[in-house]
């Protein structure tokens, strides 16, 4: 960080003196200078505080498609779960050991806690939806913290250093997490949310879902219904404004923000001096375990419990 | 009293307004365990899924006013 300040400013330093007119008197010269080098050293200030910058960069192009570092970690995360997961059920056996076992606790433990939730037939219906959100948040989530994600890379060259390529700050690394990009987490809240009204019309019918928010959800007698009425109606107001634009943007931004700021934290602490960095970043490391393990469990555990706002008869049963 | 304040204060309240929910969302789990500790998986659940949506909101105000 503290490098490419110093080799930015030298460099506009050099232009600055290069472009001083011949005829300017020297006081004249050596204030043109400090106002031009004042310039560059703030430009490089701005850009060595933006660690992880928010929009992935852009490796190479495909046709018309730009591909960013993201979306090359998200194809590696992909193709590790397929084989993962064929390698551990390849040859499945009565008695699971090792990898099978893993996989068979996985998948229990989870239609365990979603049974807790949703009611047998929606669980059907969620559970290979949900499972896969868990299984890939979770793996693209802790490549945060592999060596070798967001530190190799492409930058300035530093001349200073005695090694053949060093560069003074990765301004283009190779791999980025996925999870630290939003577009991926806004597309899966997106498919979340199509998903979501698509169960709840299946279960509920077209009719059915307007009547289970907006619809009266106490016991009352004929007198009181009409202004109960009303008050559920604005309500199932509140309520829809909620399902419709609160709940996908949160999950979005929840994953996005936690994961972002986690590898923006480790980054800040890596770049500190040495001894600093080693005591700052180990602690970092184990609260960035535990979180990337958490949110991806809050994210399925959230996906699951708003399906099952929708899909649930338990509180219709009192209108009528 | 007149004193300039500068950094990002927004930020720093949301975030303990977050903090403040979460410990409160901690608080109640582990009373909720202590006294009934067959109920621990689904106590731990609701206290989650709480923590999660209290801690949103922060992130949110991050992301909307941190990053302008």
């Amino acid at each position: 960080m503290l490098l490419a300040a110093v080799f930015t400013a030298s460099l506009g330093a050099q232009l600055a003196v290069g472009a001083t007119p011949a005829g300017m008197t020297a006081a004249g010269a050596e204030k043109s200078t400090a106002a031009v080098v004042d310039l560059p050293t703030k430009s490089a200030k701005v850009e060595a505080e933006v660690l992880v910058p928010q929009k992935a960069p852009i490796l190479f192009n495909i046709g018309p498609l730009p591909v960013t570092n993201s979306m090359v970690c998200t194809w590696i995360v992909a193709a590790l779960i397929i084989v993962i997961v064929r390698l551990t059920t390849w040859k499945m056996k009565e008695v699971p050991g090792g990898g099978q076992n893993l996989m068979e606790a996985l998948i229990e433990g989870w239609e365990g806690l979603m049974g807790n939730v949703l009611e047998p037939k929606v669980v059907k219906w969620v559970f290979p939806f949900a499972m896969s959100f868990f299984i890939f948040i979770v793996i693209s989530n802790l490549t945060d913290l592999l060596p070798g994600v967001g530190s190799i890379g492409m930058g300035h060259p530093d001349n200073t250093s005695v090694f053949p390529f060093a560069i003074t700050h990765v301004s283009k690394p190779f791999f980025r997490p996925p999870t630290t990009d939003a577009n991926l987490t806004i597309a899966m809240a997106g498919i979340f949310f199509v998903m979501c009204l698509f169960w709840a019309v299946k279960y509920n019918g077209p009719w059915g879902v307007i009547r289970h928010v907006f619809g009266v959800k106490v016991d009352s007698n004929k007198w009181l219904y009409p202004v109960l009425l009303l008050l559920f109606i604005f309500i199932g107001i509140m309520e829809s404004f909620s399902i419709l634009f609160i709940r996908p943007v949160a999950l979005a931004l929840r994953l996005y923000g936690n994961i972002f700021g986690g590898e923006t934290m480790l980054s800040m602490a890596l770049a500190q001096k040495p001894l600093l960095a080693v005591a700052v970043a180990i602690p970092a490391y184990f609260f960035e375990v535990v979180v990337c393990l958490l949110q991806a469990f809050v994210f399925t555990m959230l996906v699951v419990a708003f399906v099952g706002t929708l899909c649930t008869h338990s509180d219709e049963e009192h209108g009528h | 009293m007149l004193a300039e304040l500068t950094g990002n204060i927004h930020i720093g309240l949301a975030f303990g307004g977050a903090a403040i929910g979460i410990g409160i969302a901690a608080a109640g789990g582990v009373m909720a365990i202590g006294r009934n500790p067959g109920a621990f998986g689904k106590v731990f659940t609701t206290m989650l899924i709480g923590m999660a949506l209290a801690e949103g909101l922060a992130i949110l105000a991050w992301i909307v006013i941190g990053n302008k």
